[in-house]
């Protein structure tokens, strides 16, 4: 054991153990390193661009900035709406809205490209999952959608909710039926006909998908009567016109007849034995007004009944002896889910009846032939490898859809409104 | 800091803080529609308490410089660096939700582990490498005075040669350190450290010819290294053979000097590894505060 | 430029208080007029300049003036001076309880343990004053205690007081009390060694010492606490104090193995060895302090039963005295040891029982019908000595010790060897003997302490042996505080000593080298030893202990290097302050001069800086035999 005072002796004394070289040079080279790093890095890396501060990278729709930053970012505020409305109009989503998110939240920038665009379900569900509105009284949608699975039936499809068009149309017989003639015979395309962006169907048009086979030519032995599709004022006067240029065109074979000039061959009598125009216009719109007006539970023939007006439409009241039938206004719905977007384009190979695939066998007007929630959930489901997506926004829009033009028709008076209240 | 059962309540508590951070960021992510974000309020909240943890434990530094002022032990000092500084790490991880961000925030995320890496090797470092200097080391000096010891070696051995093998001519530096010691000496008498010093051989033994060849040739070479450089002791057993009655205690004595030279040498290279990690672990978490304070700037700017 | 700056003002001024004297006005006083030509080399030293300061004059004289019932000194107190009383009287009185001034900078001081948070646990036996004074192996410092306090002394003018304090640096004993207006010179060592070595006076000196010396130690020793004051006067009497200029001493040996045994020794100050000559070398058995006793395990025939006589005093012829063995019964039946008449029936068959339970002696009944007495009370079981009467029925029994010199070991196991210097009070074991057998209290402490001192000393396991040896290889069993260092925790960051150097303008009190131990470093920093042989001989009284155990080095301090020659680790270190002087020869170079430095325990803050900037928590402060001798910090 070496004595203390051996190793006392050994050491030359310092009086204040001077930083050796390892401190002073940790010291130096730290500042250097430092500040070294700090330049490299600014002039090497080009970081006074913008760019350097990413977060991550910005999405491929706003890459036209390219380093205009301030575009959206004001110095040391968040986001703004404001910077967003510079370019896009984005109105409210619902005036019952409890409280409005930001733009920035749902529309994440600096992600990767693609997210921006893809608004997750995830922000619907954020609020959609409890929600709280401003509707008195509450709403009756439901209030806790998590995901489409736990989707709510489509409104038009719930209970007590039907059809309510003033028309009688069905399907079973138009499409089955075994008194059409075979090159008659027809099918969902003959009368429902995409709109020209192939998102829902041109409306039904008498002129259009009807006439051919109803046309409303009374039984007249004249010929050539055609009662215009419209109002019974209107199809008095047209009628009333008609016979005038018929009586007009025709006055022998209407008033005089014919005498019998061959043998064999029995005079003709003349139509009217009215000896004026006028007794001739009332005496025939009586008679064709008759056979139009009969009532649809009359049990003539189908191919005259064929041409009742009333074999479709409905009587509005009770008529009184000598005065014109009202007629409901049909009401036949455009749109039937209003809230939600659909397009029958994309869904193109999908057949028909995979979807409406009650029609065939529907015979009321009532009838709501739309495919249940269930029925989309087939190919729209969460947990398969192939689905068709679930997102909300494959469907519904966020910001205001009272812009989608379709939607204009909302306030239109032929659309039922009982299908969006519910009522 | 050896990590032993004083750290008990540390090590408990640091478990505790990042069990319930992990739980509440687990959370927080699951609930989060885009996933965690750093300028989310959970995340801003993981940004500055990781933050604020790097700064206190980064203040060691500066506690080191007013030592005498009671400001708290340096060793408890030390406990918060290294537990704070490892509570920092989860912290980061849950401000940033595992990524790397843009450019500005990658460098930093890779000087943060830099730093974090160098201050675990050196704590590891720190677990056995004082042991093992004790137990190598038993002639261990101070580290600023290895040059000063290993020249006294030096001269110590020429002093025993030359005692019995006469003044050397190949030993100038030696002589001219004998020289400066008498010097000083005179001018402070009673010098407590002033031993005297063997005076050389006059006449110089014949026999200890061999001596002073080895010494010249082998010893003297090797006690003159470079600081640092562990090379075994010469191999003294053929000069042993050699020694006769009047010089054997020297050569004795010689080896002590070159095992203790040899010693300090390896003494060097332990305190290098246990010391040398700060080189990058101080400058650079000096430039990850830099880098920390442009990421706080900017991310607020923007 | 360096300059030794103050500390704060928690401490009186440097130096003494008071007036200083001029070396014209020294020389006028009586005392110091004995022999002037030494005296006036020796207070040359004394006018050594402090650079731009003027001596108005001695530095380690000062003369102070006290009113009535002002306090002089404190028992308890360090100081390192002492006091010659000029005119009017004191009163010295040793109160019976006094505790010395805390100890700064050992780990665990008041102020650390109040901020809780920063605490660390305590690591093997916190360093503390023992409550009781022990008579211990290594030396402490015990605490003061008197139950049996001397008459106070009254001091007249041309008394010498404080001397013990002056030269041993041990705390004060007595308090001394100004009766009237005083005035008294008070002085540092240098002044009163020039007395002591110069002639009459310092004879008269010594032998005041000496007589108040022996009669304090006697007083306040624990050993003789169960005897009146007149005993202890008598004893003082016979005593003598041996010191290694003594004629009984040669070559500092107090007493060789094998001589025969005269005396017991009780060490008033420095240390003592206790050895053995073996064959292959000399084994030290240990060094003992201050206030240990030694040399009384021959006397007190410690490893033999207690030697108790039993004699009839109502019956003497009927029975001889017995021997009081390991047990003895008495009664009327012949399996006995102690036989009864048969006839008298009031006694039983197996009356009483004496028996000895670890060494104690116990009288027990053994359900007779007519009890036993014990000194005249009835007693079923009861501790007896001698002295007690035992009574059965119409026999009394008395118990009397058996004369100690029977069967005593007749010489020394060990050498005796004081290191240095020493005091030591010799007290003849005549007189022991006759208070042995008169006073049963006294032998049975002084058996306590032989036994202890035997199983201590004599008895060591070798673990224990290697220990001692280990300690006093690297001599901690004379130091009171030593900063160890772990060397396994240690990362030899230098912190520690930067801390010093930091808090000592920029001059670092120790180095972070030195001997090991175990795993530990005992750093070359100020051991605080019970004996310092630093502060022997300095000059000009610069080097000394001042409030505590913290050692002080004056800012009149010469350089002459004399303490850092004699501290035996090195721990003082020469610096050089200031500019060269311009006085210096010309041929050789002008030097600036040198002060002595060395670690004060950081006595201005509220504990050590070194322990404190250790961010490893590697550094320590403790008393190293108690701290190194706890099984797990081995």
């Amino acid at each position: 054991m070496r004595a203390s005072k051996d190793i006392a002796k050994r050491l030359r004394y310092d009086r204040f153990p001077r930083p050796d070289l390892f401190r002073r040079l940790y010291l130096v080279v730290g500042a250097a390193a430092a500040v070294a790093g700090l330049a490299a890095w600014l002039l090497f890396t080009g970081a006074f661009r913008q760019r350097q501060y990413l977060p991550g990278p910005v999405s491929q729709n706003h890459a036209t900035f390219g380093d205009r930053c301030e575009k959206c970012h004001d110095q040391f505020h968040t986001v703004s709406n404001k910077a967003c409305l510079e370019c896009h109009t984005a109105r409210v989503h619902s005036e019952f809205e409890v409280d409005t998110p930001r733009c920035r939240d749902c529309h994440v920038e600096h992600r990767a490209a693609a997210v921006f665009l893809s608004v997750s379900n995830r922000t619907c569900i954020e609020c959609h999952a409890q929600l709280t509105s401003k509707r008195q009284p509450q709403a009756l949608v439901q209030t806790t959608i998590r995901s489409f699975a736990a989707h709510p039936q489509f409104a038009a499809l719930r209970e007590g909710h039907s059809d309510r068009a003033a028309v009688r149309f069905n399907h079973k017989i138009h499409l089955t039926s075994d008194k059409i003639a075979r090159d008659d015979k027809l099918s969902c395309a003959k009368c429902h006909q995409p709109e020209r962006d192939g998102k829902y169907m041109q409306p039904i048009l008498f002129e259009t998908h009807c006439k051919r086979c109803h046309e409303q030519k009374p039984p007249n032995p004249i010929g050539g009567i055609e009662a215009p599709h419209k109002a019974p004022d209107a199809v008095h006067d047209g009628l009333a016109s008609q016979l005038v240029v018929i009586a007009v065109q025709n006055p022998e074979a209407i008033f005089v007849g014919r005498e019998s000039t061959l043998p064999g061959v029995p005079p003709r009598p003349p139509v009217s034995e009215a000896r004026s125009l006028r007794t001739f216009q009332d005496e025939w719109l009586n008679k064709l007004e008759t056979a139009l007006y009969k009532p649809f539970e009359d049990t003539a023939p189908l191919l005259e009944r064929n041409k009742y007006c009333f074999l479709c439409h409905l009587e509005d009241g009770e008529r009184s002896a000598g005065e014109l039938p009202k007629v409901k206004e049909t009401k036949i719905p455009r749109r039937w889910l209003p809230r939600g977007e659909f397009s029958h384009r994309k869904h193109d190979m999908v057949a028909c009846k995979t979807c409406h695939d009650h029609v065939e066998t529907s015979v009321l007007t009532s009838d709501v032939n739309l495919p249940k929630r269930e029925l989309c959930q087939r190919c729209h489901a969460d947990d398969t490898h192939e689905t068709a997506g679930t997102s909300c926004m494959l469907c519904h829009l966020y910001h205001d859809t009272s812009k989608t033009p379709d939607l204009r028709i909302t306030k239109a008076k032929d659309i039922s409104l009982d299908v969006l209240t519910g009522h | 800091m050896l990590i032993n059962s004083d750290h008990a309540r540390w090590i408990t508590g640091s478990v505790v803080v990042t069990a319930v951070a992990a739980a509440g960021y687990g959370y927080y992510a699951a609930a989060s529609p885009y996933g965690p974000s750093g300028g989310s309020w959970p995340g801003l909240f993981f940004g500055i308490t990781g933050t604020s943890f790097m700064v206190v434990a980064g203040l060691l530094s500066a506690r080191k410089k007013l030592l005498t002022r009671r400001l708290g032990s340096a060793r408890v000092w030390m406990q918060l660096h290294i537990w704070l500084g490892l509570l920092a790490v989860p912290f980061i991880w849950f401000h940033s939700g595992f990524g790397l961000g843009g450019p500005l925030t990658t460098a930093l995320m890779v000087l943060f582990y830099i730093v974090i890496a160098s201050g675990i090797f050196g704590l590891t470092v720190q677990q056995f490498l004082p042991a093992m200097m004790t137990a190598r080391v038993p002639l261990e000096t101070l580290r600023s005075q290895v040059d000063h010891v290993s020249a006294g070696l030096a001269v110590d051995a020429y002093e025993l040669v030359s005692s019995v093998a006469g003044a050397l001519s190949g030993a100038t530096e030696e002589q001219a350190s004998l020289e400066a010691e008498e010097q000083a000496a005179k001018a402070r008498p009673g010098n407590w450290k002033q031993g005297r010093r063997l005076p050389p051989a006059e006449p110089p033994l014949a026999s200890a010819a061999a001596l002073a060849t080895f010494y010249l040739g082998t010893i003297r070479p090797y006690l003159r290294r470079r600081a640092g450089v562990v090379a075994p002791v010469p191999d003294f057993r053929q000069i042993r053979l050699e020694a006769t009655e009047e010089w054997r205690a020297t050569v004795e004595k010689l080896q002590a000097l070159c095992e203790e030279s040899r010693q300090l040498a390896v003494q060097v290279r332990l305190h290098s590894w246990l010391h040398h990690w700060l080189l990058i672990h101080a400058p650079l978490s000096l430039a990850m505060f830099v880098l920390a304070a442009l990421h706080i700037v900017f991310a607020l700017q923007y | 430029m360096l300059t030794m700056s103050r500390r704060s003002d928690a401490y009186r001024p440097d130096g003494l208080a008071g007036q200083w004297l001029a070396r014209e006005e020294l020389g006028q006083i009586e005392f110091f007029k004995g022999s002037k030509r030494a005296f006036t080399i020796k207070l040359n030293t004394n006018l050594a300049p402090v650079a731009n300061q003027a001596e108005p004059g001695i530095k380690a004289v000062v003369r102070r003036e006290y009113q009535k019932d002002d306090v002089i000194c404190k028992a308890g107190e360090y100081g390192s001076t002492a006091f010659l009383l000029l005119e009017g009287t004191a009163t010295a009185s040793i109160p019976e309880h006094s505790v010395p001034t805390g100890v700064p900078g050992r780990s665990g001081s008041s102020l650390a343990r109040l901020k809780q948070m920063f605490r660390r646990r305590a690591r093997g036996a916190a360093a503390s004053e023992p409550a009781e004074p022990e008579i211990g192996e290594i030396s402490r410092y015990a605490s003061l205690s008197c139950t049996n306090p001397p008459l106070p002394v009254t001091l007249q003018a041309g008394d010498v007081f404080g001397i013990d304090s002056c030269i041993n640096f041990y705390p004060r004993e007595a308090t001394v009390r100004a009766a009237e207006r005083c005035v008294v010179l008070e002085m540092l060592r240098s002044v009163l060694d020039s007395i002591r070595d110069a002639g009459t006076a310092g004879g008269k000196v010594d032998e005041a010492y000496e007589a108040a010396a022996i009669r304090n130690t006697l007083y306040l020793s624990t050993l003789f606490r169960d005897l009146s004051g007149q005993q202890l006067d008598e004893l003082a009497a016979s005593a003598t104090l041996l010191t290694p200029e003594s004629d009984d001493v040669r070559n500092n040996v107090v007493y060789s193995e094998g001589e025969a045994v005269d005396a017991l020794y009780l060490i008033r100050a420095g240390s003592i060895k206790l050895s053995q000559q073996k064959a292959g070398g000399e084994l030290i058995f240990t060094y003992l302090g201050r206030g240990a006793a030694f040399g009384l395990e021959e006397i007190v025939p410690t490893r033999q039963p207690s030697r108790l006589l039993l004699h009839c005093t109502s019956h003497p012829n009927d029975f001889p005295a017995v021997a009081v063995g390991t047990t003895l019964t008495l009664g009327r039946s012949q399996a006995c040891e102690i036989v009864l008449p048969r006839e008298n029936r009031a006694v039983g068959r197996k009356h009483c029982r004496l028996e000895d339970r670890n060494g104690d002696l116990y009288v027990v009944d053994l359900g007779s019908a007519n009890g036993t007495l014990l000194n005249g009370e009835p007693v079923q079981e009861a501790v007896v000595t001698a002295g007690d009467r035992l009574g059965l029925v119409d026999y009394t029994f008395e118990l009397t010790r058996a004369a100690v010199t029977a069967d005593v070991a007749a010489t020394r196991f060990a050498t005796a060897t004081g290191l240095d210097t020493f005091e030591v009070v010799k007290i003849p074991s005549s007189a022991l003997q006759q208070l042995a057998q008169h006073n049963d209290r006294f032998l049975a402490s002084a058996s306590g302490v032989a036994r202890s001192l035997d199983a201590a000393i004599y008895a060591k396991g070798p673990a224990e042996q290697t220990l001692t040896s280990d300690l006093i290889e690297l001599n901690l069993y004379n130091s009171q505080n030593v900063l160890l260092i772990d060397l396994d925790r240690c990362t030899r960051c230098d912190q520690c000593v930067r801390a010093c150097a930091t808090a000592h303008d920029g001059v670092a009190r120790f180095t972070r080298d030195g001997p090991r131990f175990g795993h530990y470093l005992v750093t070359l920093a100020c051991r605080s030893c019970t004996d310092p042989k630093c502060m022997v001989g300095c000059p000009v009284g610069s080097i000394r202990r001042k409030d505590s155990l913290e050692i002080r080095i004056e800012d009149w301090c010469i350089g002459c290097q004399r303490c850092a020659n004699q501290c035996p680790f090195g721990n003082i270190n020469m610096i050089e302050l200031g500019q060269a002087t311009a006085a210096a020869p010309a041929e050789a170079p002008a030097l600036p001069p040198l002060r002595a430095t060395v670690c004060d325990l950081c006595a201005g803050y509220d504990g050590p800086n070194c322990v404190y900037a250790c961010p490893h928590d590697a550094a320590i402060r403790v008393n190293p035999a108690a701290f190194l001798s706890t099984a797990d910090n081995q």
